[in-house]
């Protein structure tokens, strides 16, 4: 077992950290997730001149030349940090539970709970947020600071057992390996379980075969610049890409083929989506922790093919989703957790 | 502040932002509330310990002082609270493969027992 930890918090000055210094101010809010994987790689570039006329036939001697640091954290879809990843994004619009306001689902939210919305479009302005994390690794005594982390996706993804899986991934400016933090890690109780597949809820496509699971996704495309002038091999500059917009899409992989599936794919025929994961830990009042990600009315299939055909009696076919803008915003998420504030 | 009458010293997890969840602390016996402190008494600690504890920048929790009533409701609420982590433990614990997530339940587990010492495995 490691003692192992990953301490997170969001950078809140606009600026982020970068190889000359951590941002100047963060978020009151502080996580250590429970992650399966943090998967981090600065992907060193390394000068080479063996294409100079030296009069050398053998490999040239050769030196650091840039860092474009990239991660992905890997872990069950836990209330908290589902909220709080989302809220990288975007702040969140938080209202508490007063007994009147309902969730996505239209069921109402009691005191102690507190509904978290993030809705399209899920940029604002040229500079995204950050975030800072602290990996330590323990047993070894190697601890490092990882700064600008912008996030570039975050997926959801039902599975049949081992509780449905929150992929988080994107890019970083700076990581630095420190001396021990000297942090011990907080970790809610095992009673707050992940999110499971065996409660969730679909509202979807009218006589759409059976499902069997759903993977959603959130990309946000970010640009990491090495700027003139920073004095740093580190990407030192962070904006929203300019090609590429932020998109929630997915697939969904369904058990059979039926008609309305194909005739909606070749129609791009629009829909109401509704997704929803219901937990089984209760936050108060009998209400549970809830995320729902919500398609617009103009939600369609936008690509997909039913399995090949086989000596089965079934057959069934991944789609792949798209949620998409007409009058109204093209999404929603919507996450109910024990948490106050993601400011 | 004036002190409490009949007050008990008991830690309130003092992690920023925390959800209003029961937490556990690897290394620390019992859970903690950053609303409902955590009698120290319950949780077999000495309050000079727990002083050391609330001292210790690196851990997230604070020693303040409650009523007896105040630490009568906590220790209610903590014994559900504790109960619900091992029932989580155990049901968690079939599907995980690997002894190194199997250890990391098993060490909230012991957290969570120190509430509960007398429930079995």
């Amino acid at each position: 077992m490691s003692m192992g930890y990953l301490e997170c918090r969001r950078e809140t000055t606009g600026a982020p950290g970068k190889e000359s210094g951590a941002a100047s101010a963060f978020a009151a809010k502080t996580i250590y997730l429970p992650i399966q994987s943090f998967d981090w790689d600065i992907n060193p570039a390394m000068l080479r001149r063996d294409d100079e006329l030296r009069g050398a036939n053998e490999p040239l001697v050769f030196t650091p030349e840039t860092f474009d640091p990239t991660w992905t954290i890997t872990m069950r879809m836990y209330p908290d940090a589902l909220g709080w990843f989302l809220n990288s994004q975007i702040a969140a619009v938080s209202t508490a539970g007063d007994g009147i306001i309902t969730d996505l689902g239209g069921a109402v939210i009691p005191v102690g709970a507190t509904r978290h919305r993030f809705a399209a479009p899920y940029s604002v302005g040229s500079l995204p947020r950050t975030l800072a994390m602290r990996s330590a690794y323990t047993e070894e005594g190697v601890f490092f600071e990882h700064r600008g982390m912008g996030v570039e996706s975050i997926q959801v993804q039902s599975q049949d057992s081992g509780g449905c899986i929150l992929t988080i991934g994107g890019k970083a400016t700076y990581v630095a390996r420190i001396a021990d933090p000297a942090l011990t890690p907080a970790y809610e109780s095992f009673s707050i379980q992940p999110f499971p597949k065996s409660r969730a809820t679909l509202g979807w496509l009218g006589s759409t075969a059976p499902t069997e699971d759903v993977t959603i996704q959130l990309e946000n495309p970010l640009d990491y610049s090495h700027t003139f002038g920073a004095a740093s091999r580190w990407t030192d500059l962070v904006e929203y890409s300019d090609t590429g917009i932020p998109q929630v899409s997915g697939t969904i992989q369904k058990r059979r083929t039926l008609a309305a599936d194909y005739d909606a794919l070749i129609a791009a025929t629009r829909f109401t989506a509704l997704i929803g994961f219901i937990s089984e830990s209760i936050i108060a009042s009998a209400y549970p922790y809830k995320f729902y990600a919500q398609g617009s009315s103009s939600s369609a299939y936008s690509g997909g093919k039913i399995d090949p055909q086989t000596n089965a009696r079934r057959t069934g076919g991944n789609f792949d989703f798209a949620f998409t803008r007409d009058s109204t915003v093209s999404s929603t998420f919507e996450v109910v957790n024990a948490t106050a504030s993601y400011a | 502040m004036p002190p409490v009458k009949g007050a008990q010293k008991a830690l309130r997890l003092s992690l920023p932002g925390a959800p209003e969840t029961w937490h556990y602390i690897p290394g620390l016996p019992g859970l903690f509330h950053p609303v409902t402190p955590t009698p120290v008494e319950s949780i077999g600690l000495a309050d000079d310990e727990a002083k050391a504890f609330g001292d210790n920048e690196s851990l997230h929790v604070e020693l303040v002082d409650v009523t007896a009533d105040e630490a009568k409701a906590a220790n209610e609420a903590l014994a559900a609270a504790g109960f619900e982590a091992l029932s989580g433990v155990r049901s968690a614990l079939p599907d995980r493969e690997t002894s190194e997530e199997r250890d990391r339940l098993l060490a909230g587990a012991a957290s969570a027992k120190a509430v509960n010492p007398n429930q079995e495995d």
